[in-house]
């Protein structure tokens, strides 16, 4: 009975799309208000129809209702009642209704926000005809309400390894930054169509731009996190296809945010901002793919097959039309203002987007290259590590070095008077530490050169700040403590974004050090004996065993010390659930902002001898951390109010750009 | 020069230099799928930098040393016998029967060493198991 409601609320929602399509079109020929209120009365319907098919899907999940057959693949009876709501992301129908919902919850805001005029039915009718793909896909493809031919008594139960905190996060984040580049994508091709060649698309959407741009980084983080804590090999990330395909949107999506600054500002590279919103947004489209299609092998590609080509049509579909609609205002675009200078702010974004595309390149040509030589030479080769290592580790350094001197460098020409002011200590601070580095024994190029660096960055933002401290204390009398406070308030945009770099640093800091000075070691220990690895001694005191409601846990107790010293008890173990053939290993890791130390139990015999392998992972806290930073520098920056504006250091020009933002609003 | 002409020098330089990394890194991450059969043909191969097949384990050849730890075991495809050796310890679904994939390279004596073992699940979500070291 709920899963007809489900099912026929998705039907309805299907038809209510194509109605608000074709009236939206209609007013938009017409300019009759009346079908822009019935087309946006039509959007409030669907967020309704769909929302009820949420809860629907919720409701039979909740209850275990296993006629239902997403239901019983994806629960059983024992699962508590929280991993059997979270259960609606876990398999791939449950997780489209979910991208379908945020897609119309968007596009109703963007109705109701209606922030310009004549561009929010345009933007609305591209908005709809993503849901109606989504939509049509449920209807016909993969409902998620589909009923079992043969009614179950039990379900399948979720897989272990989706039970675990960080599988909330991750995903649901993931699809929030993915859906969210449909808006300013869906703004920028309407900017297009009515011609207008300023900024306002950008402006109006920076809000959704850096939201989903947040949503993405803690997505692929959390991602990374549950990897690490879940997955039992030790590392967090894996160049794996579908973690690449979230990489991929995600560095895009950072060069434009990037690169928007310079049309805000200096009305330059309008071309370049639509091509990367473009490309950011049809990389979500084929993130998805690459996750539904099965066509590659991965960590976690859901199973169907058949839902590839279809998603494959439409992420080809979406890319033609934009690009060859830009390519028919491309006047438009045109005649814009040129670089003056090639050692300039404006350059140095450039180069920073370059490197940024440079990598997404790279990265989708690993991905992709085996599909490619398989069609074409009929070779299947697979693409490993050491290719996205190779490629990624240079370029990144280069990029971290640009964060580091972007901020600093001034606008359109740089003199060698503001290069010295500004570069000096930071460049010779770095050059102490890695001089410091190599003496003690750091040799390795890449490790070097990525710490140096990493300092550079850091020390030269400190600096900015510093100065600007100075500067504003000269000028009004402050104390250091309130002109530091007062700075940052008034300009949040720009020291958000220093946080946010500065959030980036410690994870750089973090992927350095665990890259660098990790250690591994296997382990066969009779009960009594103790292991020594770095610092560390693990005394092995006992394997048991216990129950955990169905599941059998087995697990290893041992007292671990620290330099003599007693630092407590680990327990890695290894859980027998009764839905699933494997056990199932969970890893202990005892972590500092030094290393983490981190246990797997690997296997033991009747007689009580257990093997470990044991990791000490350097400066991995740090990768987390820095993703809250982020967080933080994202809402500071964001926090609408005074200071949130594109402003720069000097107080003059803040006022004239406000100003200039006043009278395009009007 | 103009500006104009120096910032496309520029950006030269950067697309060469990714597309030299690019083609350097394809030098040694790269490698063959192949069948068993094919990877016994080639398996002298110098062009090759790594090899990833598939097969069945052949649960009556395994040697497993925890304590080095080192599985030896042979991975068949009903025809042909590869002798694999992996040093690490036992994966979680390593006896569950199902399909694995390796990836490495042949040794001088015509062992196959793997850097990499894969048990393919038919789980909707697949484990991964690696070799250690890659943090």
């Amino acid at each position: 009975m709920i899963a007809d409601i489900g099912y026929l609320a998705i039907l309805l929602s299907l038809l209510l799309s194509i109605y608000a399509i074709i009236t939206s079109a209609i007013y938009l020929k017409t300019r009759n208000i009346k079908f822009f209120k019935s087309s946006n009365g039509a959007v409030y319907g669907m967020l309704l129809l769909t929302s009820l098919a949420v809860v629907s899907l919720l409701w039979l999940l909740f209850k275990g209702d296993f006629t239902v057959k997403y239901v019983y693949e994806y629960t059983s009876s024992d699962l508590s009642w929280f991993y059997r709501l979270t259960a609606l992301w876990a398999g791939n129908d449950g997780s489209l209704l979910l991208w379908l919902w945020l897609l119309i919850i968007y596009t109703a805001l963007v109705v109701k926000q209606n922030k310009i005029k004549d561009a929010t039915p345009i933007a609305t009718i591209i908005l709809l005809i993503n849901s109606f793909f989504f939509l049509f896909v449920m209807a016909f493809l993969t409902n998620p309400f589909e009923k079992l031919i043969m009614a179950q008594i039990e379900g399948r139960g979720l897989n272990p390894m989706l039970q675990s905190p960080g599988m909330i996060i991750h995903p649901l984040a993931t699809y929030l930054g993915y859906v969210g580049f449909a808006v300013p994508f869906a703004f920028s091709m309407a900017a297009l169509f009515l011609n207008q060649s300023d900024d306002r698309w950008i402006k109006v959407t920076r809000g959704w731009t850096v939201i989903a741009w947040l949503f993405l980084t803690i997505g692929n983080l959390y991602g990374a996190l549950w990897a690490y804590e879940e997955l039992g090999w030790g590392g967090y990330w894996a160049w794996d296809p579908v973690e690449n395909a979230s990489f991929m949107p995600w560095l895009t999506g950072s060069a434009f945010l990037h690169s928007v600054m310079i049309q805000e500002r200096k009305n330059m590279l309008k071309i370049w901002n639509i091509v990367l919103i473009i490309i950011t947004y049809v990389l979500t489209l084929f993130g998805t793919y690459l996750v539904r299609s099965g066509i590659l092998q991965s960590v976690h590609a859901f199973g169907s097959s058949a839902l590839g080509k279809y998603f494959l049509a439409f992420t080809l579909f979406v890319l033609v039309t934009s690009f060859v609609l830009m390519l028919f205002k491309i006047k438009l675009l045109k005649g814009e203002r040129e670089f003056e200078s090639l050692i300039s702010k404006e350059s140095s974004f450039l180069f920073n987007n370059l490197i940024l595309l440079g990598m997404t390149f790279a990265t989708f040509w690993g991905t992709v290259f085996p599909l490619i030589s398989e069609a074409v030479t009929g070779n299947k080769i697979t693409v490993s590590i050491p290719f996205f290592n190779t490629v990624n580790a240079p370029l990144g350094i280069i990029l971290i070095l640009l964060m580091g001197i972007c901020p600093l460098i001034a606008w359109r020409k740089a003199n060698i008077k503001n290069i010295i002011e500004n570069f000096t200590v930071p460049g010779v601070l770095s050059i102490i530490l890695g001089l410091i580095l190599y003496f003690y024994g750091v040799r390795k190029l890449y490790i070097l050169l990525g710490f140096v660096v990493t300092f550079f960055a850091f020390t030269a933002t400190v600096w900015d700040v510093m100065k600007g401290i100075r500067t504003r204390k000269r000028i009004t009398g402050e104390s250091y403590g309130l002109s530091f406070i007062r700075l940052l308030l008034r300009n949040r945009r720009r020291y958000g974004g220093y946080i946010i770099h500065l959030g980036i640093l410690m994870m750089v800091f973090g992927i350095i050090g665990s890259q660098g000075f990790g250690i591994v070691k296997q382990a066969t220990a009779k009960v009594g004996d103790s292991v020594v690895i770095g610092s560390y001694q693990i005394n092995y005191l006992d394997l048991k065993q216990t129950k955990d409601g169905k599941n059998v846990v087995v697990y290893a107790e041992l007292q671990i010390k620290k330099d003599d010293r007693n630092i407590g008890k680990m327990t890695p173990h290894k859980v027998f659930y009764p839905t699933q053939k494997q056990p199932s290993t969970e890893v202990a890791i005892n972590s500092t902002w030094i290393e983490d130390l981190y246990i797997i139990l690997a296997g033991w015999e009747l007689d009580g001898n257990a093997t470990f392998k044991i990791l000490i992972n350097p400066l991995v806290k740090w990768i987390w951390t820095g993703g809250y930073y982020i967080v933080v520098g994202t809402l500071f920056a964001l926090w609408p109010g005074r200071g949130s504006r594109v402003g720069g250091k000097y107080v003059k020009y803040q006022v004239n750009s406000f100003e200039g933002v006043e009278k395009n609003e009007a | 020069m103009n500006n104009r002409t120096r910032l496309i020098l520029a950006v030269l330089i950067i697309m060469g230099a990714v597309g030299f990394l690019i083609f350097f890194g394809m030098q040694q991450g790269v490698g063959q799928i192949l069948t068993i059969e094919e990877a016994l043909q080639k398996k002298y191969d110098i062009n090759i930098s790594f090899i990833q097949m598939e097969g069945q384990i052949n649960y009556d050849t395994v040697i497993y040393e925890p304590n080095k730890p080192l599985i030896t075991f042979d991975i068949t495809d009903e025809k042909n016998n590869i002798t694999v050796i992996f040093k690490d310890v036992k994966p979680d679904n390593f006896d569950s029967g199902y399909p694995i994939i390796v990836e490495g390279r042949f040794l001088e004596d015509d062992r196959f060493l793997a850097d990499k073992l894969l048990v393919k699940c038919p789980s909707k979500y697949e484990e991964v198991t690696e070799a250690g070291g890659e943090t």
